[in-house]
């Protein structure tokens, strides 16, 4: 643990109950979105403030809206997908910010964090809160050529915020912060920033540049692209999930697709970033820009232009409802397997005993199922087995035990579309919140799944490192029918080997056993 | 469809000011008509292109065919004092490449 968390921890004794304050809507909506809501790197900016400030502790999270909320709240929820509880608040045209903390009720002797959610620190350790006395209010500032920042982040007396009679807006806090004797304020490197559509794309060039360990090598791809051979792809680049890129097209340097772009044949991007599901026409040029939907920010020009011809900027349907839903062919797959495997499954349940209790039920498994693209989380009870009951005590699977309670049964629930055949194990939604950030990751863009690589490690099937490796490559090569087939092969191979080598147990026979 | 004329000097060609906001689907065809005589007569033309403000795909293409114009009798074309969104969308269907834009009139009348 770093000095800087020693002291955040430290701190954040003192609050009420780990609250924070977060400010929204401050910076207009240049795109027409919010532009909290902008996105940084194949993730809108407020997930990764909402997500920081949920890793730093904060159980609660106030969250002030200001003239068009809908977007923000429809976003967030109540929290419990981020693993908090959101309170909004809507501040009313000329409110102020002592009116909105005696609204929140800030204790005035304790000391509350309040952000902007338009800025983050690049550092991924979390909000930067240097060594301090824990009494002492302070807020992180950073210093260019034009003078001295606030970072947008900082920790505050409640006293002192029910005493800004000031208005909510970055300039005001900014200039109050500044001009405070009581606050102490520490330098730290210009945050993450998407203020504006400037420091928007600088941002997403500077995560981008994180990313990579070399630049000049470096593009990423993420999962379901279509790029035709001939595309030419320069590095630095960030190609998100579901992008295609048509014939001849010259992307990067410099340059993030969000997820769903299209790109036309013959079209150039350099030195862009392109918001999710827009359609960029061909043989266009986007340079020095930020495209979403049917807008297009050039920012060298400092301008926005509204584009008209759909042929040449637009915005694209979301395609969320196909990767929700099982693709009917795994759903036929499944009901296919149900009725080909039934003798399997009757022969199971008269083979031997196992080293796990034979007669144990059918359990009531919750997991949760995310909506791709959509980004909520529901959660829904699939009929099978606890598959990690399967496991015997010297870290082999009984195939059979793990045939005849987990996979049969969930191939009801696969042919239904709640579940894959194959992807990231099932897990209940308060074990996925227990996950490391990029493993719980999977889980929001991904299906449960019934089988994976994991499960073939035998003695290694448990370890950490492996399965989620496992469940990585099985959210990756979700969609595609082939690998899916593959396992399931190499599944029902094991599990016929299996039963070869066990004898016919009679069910009185294995009564008395799970008696004894 | 308004459009102010002027005569540039030893009869070397025009300035034609356009003076609405909009060039688009609803009166690019007007527009080519207002133009045509002029591109006949004279073998330079400029145009003012301050006051626009919107262009789309129709209004290229209307000043596309005057270019074709232009081009086809051996006489140049030339734009001036592009409005930001509108070099925008220039730059964005790559157009900035195939017309000779300046920065103000005097830029462009030393061009010719």
């Amino acid at each position: 643990m770093t000095a800087n968390q020693t002291s955040l921890d430290t701190l954040f004794d003192k609050t009420s109950s780990n609250t924070a304050i977060l400010l929204t809507e401050l910076h207009g909506a240049p795109l027409g979105v919010p532009s909290d809501m902008l996105y940084l790197l194949g993730r809108p900016m407020l997930q990764r403030v909402i997500e920081r400030l949920v890793r730093s502790g904060f159980s609660q999270i106030h969250v002030v809206l200001g003239d068009n909320p809908e977007a923000i709240r429809h976003f967030l929820e109540d929290g419990a997908r981020w693993g908090c509880q959101i309170v909004y608040h809507h501040s009313q045209p000329g409110e102020r910010l002592d009116q909105i903390a005696r609204r929140i009720d800030v204790a005035p002797d304790r000391i509350h964090l309040l952000a902007d959610a338009a800025f983050l620190s690049q550092d991924d350790t979390g909000p930067q809160v240097p060594e301090i006395e824990a009494t002492a209010p302070s807020a992180a500032i950073w210093m260019d050529t034009r003078g001295t920042h606030w970072t947008g982040w900082g920790t505050f007396e409640g006293q002192w915020l029910r005493e800004q009679s000031i208005p909510i807006e970055f300039d005001a806090i900014e200039a109050a912060i500044l001009k405070s004797t009581s606050i102490t304020k520490f330098l730290q490197d210009s945050p993450l920033s998407v203020a504006s559509l400037g420091e928007l794309l600088d941002s997403n060039r500077r995560m981008l540049a994180e990313h990579c360990v070399e630049k000049d090598t470096c593009i990423l791809i993420g999962r379901g692209c279509q790029i035709h051979p001939s595309a030419r792809l320069v590095a630095p680049l960030y190609i998100g999930d579901q992008v295609k890129i048509g014939a001849n097209a010259q992307i990067g340097p410099d340059v993030i697709l969000s997820q769903g772009v299209m790109v036309e044949q013959e079209a150039h991007i350099r030195n862009a970033l392109v918001l999710p599901d827009t359609y960029i026409g061909e043989g266009l040029e986007v340079a020095d820009s930020v495209a979403g939907g049917n807008l297009l920010a050039n920012i060298r020009l400092d301008t926005v232009v509204g584009i008209t011809d759909a042929n040449l900027l637009a915005p694209l349907p979301r395609q969320s409802r196909t990767l929700h839903q099982s693709p009917r062919r795994e759903r036929l797959l499944a009901v296919t397997l149900r009725v080909l495997l039934a003798p399997l499954y009757g022969l199971a349940h008269v083979l031997g005993p196992t080293t796990v209790e034979p007669h144990d039920p059918v359990q009531r498994t919750g997991v949760t199922m995310p909506h791709p693209g959509q980004r909520r989380s529901v959660e829904i009870t699939a009929r099978m087995g606890n598959p990690r009951k399967a496991w015997r005590k010297n870290r082999t699977l009984d195939w059979v035990h793990h045939f005849r309670h987990t996979f049969y049964p969930g191939l009801r629930e696969v042919a239904c579309g709640r579940l894959s055949l194959a992807g990231p194990a099932p897990r209940t939604l308060a074990e996925i919140r227990l996950l490391p950030e990029a493993w719980r990751t999977l889980y929001v863009s991904s299906r449960c799944g019934l089988i994976n690589d994991a499960l073939f490690l035998d003695g290694d099937g448990l370890h950490t490192e492996v399965q989620f490796a496992s469940d990585a490559m099985a959210s990756a090569n979700q969609g595609s029918l082939l690998q899916s087939l593959k396992l399931v092969w190499r599944y029902l191979g094991r599990v016929t080997r299996e039963m070869g080598s066990k004898p016919v147990v009679t069910l009185d026979e294995n009564r008395e056993k799970a008696v004894k | 469809m308004q459009v102010e004329i002027e005569k540039i000097n030893e009869g070397q060609g025009a300035i034609l000011a356009l003076r609405f906001d909009n060039l688009d689907a609803g009166n690019a065809k007007a527009f080519k008509e207002a133009l045509a005589p002029h591109l006949e007569q004279h073998q330079a033309i400029l145009i003012d292109m301050s006051a626009l403000n919107f262009v789309d795909s129709s209004g290229l293409g209307a000043l596309l065919s005057c270019l074709r114009s232009m081009n086809n009798k051996g006489g140049q074309l030339k734009l001036f004092s592009m409005t930001k969104p509108v070099q925008a969308l220039f730059e964005l269907v790559r157009m900035h490449r195939v017309f000779a834009i300046y920065n103000n009139r005097e830029e462009a009348l030393a061009a010719l």
